[in-house]
C-alpha cells in the first residue's frame, strides 16, 4: 500500500480560473441572467394579472354595492310610502277644502317624505279664506302643525286672488 | 495563469550545485535541456550564491520565457511531523500550532521563516515545513526579474516523497542525501510519521545506519526497508552501504513533470 499524498507548496496555487472555469463562468452569468429576465418577466405578469384582478373585482365590487345601495333607497322609499298615510291625509284635505265652500282651492300637494313634510300649494278668494284654511288643516288628525309659509296677491287676475304655500307635518301610521 | 502548453523550468537549488532542466510542453512533455552548474557558497547555510547563480542563468536565452519550479536543498529547511489536535481545522489555526511545533525543535523562528503545511488526510499528522523568508522572496525577485513565473518551490524531501511516492511502500524509509546534509521522513500509511534533517560528514552512511537503529528502537518493528534518493557520486563513495539492504531509487528516464525530472537530474549530476 502507498502511503498517502502529502500536498505543499511555498508559493499558493494560481487563484486565476482556467479556460473551463471561464467557459462555465460565462454559461453560469449567462444562465443567470436569462432566469433573471424570466423571473422580471414572469413579476410583470403577475403584477398584469393581479392588477386586472384587482380593477375586475373592484369593478364588481363598486357594481354590487351602488346596486345595494340603490336596493336600500328603494326598499326606504318604499318603507317611506307605506309609512305615509295618504289615505287619511287625503280624506283630511279633501274635508277641509271642502268645509271652504269653494273660497279654497287646492293646486299642488308635494310631499317631503324624509322630513315628515307635506308642502301645499292653494289659491283663495282672499286671505281670511285662505287662514281660515290653514286653521282647518290644523284641526286634521293626520296633518299638525300646519303653518302658512308664504303667500302672494295674483293682482294680475281681476279678483285678486291669494296664491299660498302651506307646510304641515303628517303623523306617521303606528 | 500557466498554459498547459507553456515550456517548465525545473531547479535544484542547492549550496553546491544548480540543477536545471527545461521540459518542452505539450501532449507529450519532453526534456530538450539539462544542465548542472556549480555554486561557490561561503557556508551550507549560504542560500545567497546558489540564487545569484540562478538569476545568472535565468537571463540566458536557453531558460527564458519558461515558468519555474524550484526544489530547495534540504540544507536550507526546517521540517516536523505535526501530531492532529481535535479541532484544528482552519489552516491559520494550523499555521500557528506548527510554527509552535517547530519552535520545540529549532527554537523560535519568527518572521524570518515562513511555513508551508502538508494538506494530508484529515485529523491525522501533518507535515509543517519551514523555508527562511528571505530565500522565498529572493526567488520571487529573480523571477520577477527573469519575467518567468514562479510556479512551485518545495523542499526537496517533498519533491523526492511526490517523485517516488508510487514506488514506496507505507513503512520503512525514505532518505534524500546532498552533499552534507541528509534528511529522512518515516513512512506511514498517512504520509510521514517523523522526520529528520541532519548534517553529516563525508561517511553518510554512519548517519543511515544511526537513523535505522533508531527507527527499530522507537517502533520496536523490525529492520525497516530504506529508500535513498542520492545524487550517483554520493552512492559512489560510500560502497559499502550497499551490503546494508539500502534500495536505490533511480530512473534515467525523463519524467513528465519538472520538478520530478529535477530529481532524475540530480540523481545524475549533483
Amino acid at each position: 500500500m502507498r502511503p498517502a499524498h502529502i500536498e505543499m507548496d511555498f508559493i499558493a496555487p494560481s487563484r486565476k480560473p482556467g479556460g473551463v472555469a471561464v467557459l462555465l463562468l460565462v454559461v453560469g452569468l449567462a444562465a443567470a441572467g436569462w432566469a433573471t429576465w424570466d423571473y422580471r418577466q414572469t413579476v410583470d405578469q403577475v403584477a398584469g394579472l393581479s392588477l386586472r384582478l384587482a380593477q375586475a373585482t373592484g369593478t364588481r365590487a363598486a357594481g354590487s354595492r351602488g346596486a345595494r345601495d340603490r336596493v336600500v333607497a328603494e326598499a326606504q322609499k318604499v318603507a317611506l310610502e307605506l309609512q305615509t298615510p295618504w289615505t287619511a291625509m287625503l280624506d283630511d284635505l279633501e274635508a277641509a277644502t271642502a268645509g271652504t265652500n269653494g273660497d279654497v282651492s287646492l293646486l299642488t300637494v308635494e310631499p317631503d317624505r324624509v322630513n315628515r313634510k307635506l308642502k301645499l300649494t292653494a289659491e283663495a278668494r282672499s286671505l281670511p279664506a285662505a287662514l281660515q284654511y290653514v286653521q282647518r288643516l290644523q284641526q286634521n288628525p293626520a296633518l299638525h302643525d300646519a303653518l302658512l309659509e308664504s303667500h302672494q296677491i295674483r293682482t294680475e287676475v281681476t279678483e285678486r286672488p291669494v296664491r299660498v304655500q302651506i307646510v304641515a307635518d303628517w303623523r306617521t301610521i303606528s | 495563469m500557466s498554459l498547459p502548453w507553456r515550456d517548465e523550468v525545473g531547479v535544484y537549488l542547492s549550496p553546491r550545485r544548480l540543477v536545471m532542466v527545461r521540459l518542452q510542453r505539450g501532449l507529450r512533455a519532453r526534456c530538450v535541456l539539462e544542465a548542472c552548474f556549480p555554486v561557490e557558497a561561503a557556508s551550507p547555510n549560504d542560500w545567497r550564491a546558489a540564487v545569484n547563480t540562478l538569476a545568472t542563468r535565468l537571463a540566458e536565452p536557453d531558460w527564458a520565457g519558461a515558468g519555474l519550479r524550484i526544489a530547495v536543498a534540504d540544507h536550507w529547511a526546517r521540517q516536523s511531523v505535526v501530531p492532529s489536535v481535535e479541532g484544528l481545522e482552519r489552516t491559520g489555526e494550523r499555521l500557528v500550532y506548527a510554527r509552535h511545533w517547530l519552535a520545540q525543535t529549532y527554537g523560535d523562528m519568527g518572521d524570518d521563516w515562513q511555513l508551508a503545511l502538508g494538506e494530508g488526510l484529515p485529523g491525522r499528522p501533518f507535515v509543517a515545513s519551514a523555508l527562511p523568508t528571505a530565500l522565498l522572496a529572493s526567488l520571487q525577485e529573480v523571477a520577477a526579474g527573469a519575467r518567468v513565473k514562479l510556479l512551485s518551490v518545495k523542499p526537496q524531501l517533498v519533491v523526492a516523497y511526490e517523485r517516488w511516492r508510487k514506488r514506496l511502500p507505507d513503512n520503512g524509509w525514505l532518505v534524500t542525501l546532498d552533499e552534507g546534509c541528509l534528511s529522512a521522513a518515516q513512512l506511514a500509511p498517512h504520509g510521514w510519521d517523523r522526520v529528520h534533517t541532519v548534517r553529516i560528514g563525508a561517511d553518510w552512511s554512519a548517519e543511515l545506519r544511526r537513523l535505522r537503529t533508531f527507527g527499530r528502537l522507537t517502533i520496536g518493528a523490525s529492520a525497516q526497508r530504506v529508500f535513498v534518493d542520492a545524487p550517483c557520486w554520493l552512492r559512489a563513495a560510500a560502497p559499502e552501504v550497499y551490503e546494508d539492504g539500502l534500495e536505490w531509487l533511480e530512473d534515467e528516464q525523463p519524467q513528465r513533470s519538472a520538478l520530478h525530472d529535477v530529481v532524475r537530474a540530480r540523481g545524475m549530476y549533483a
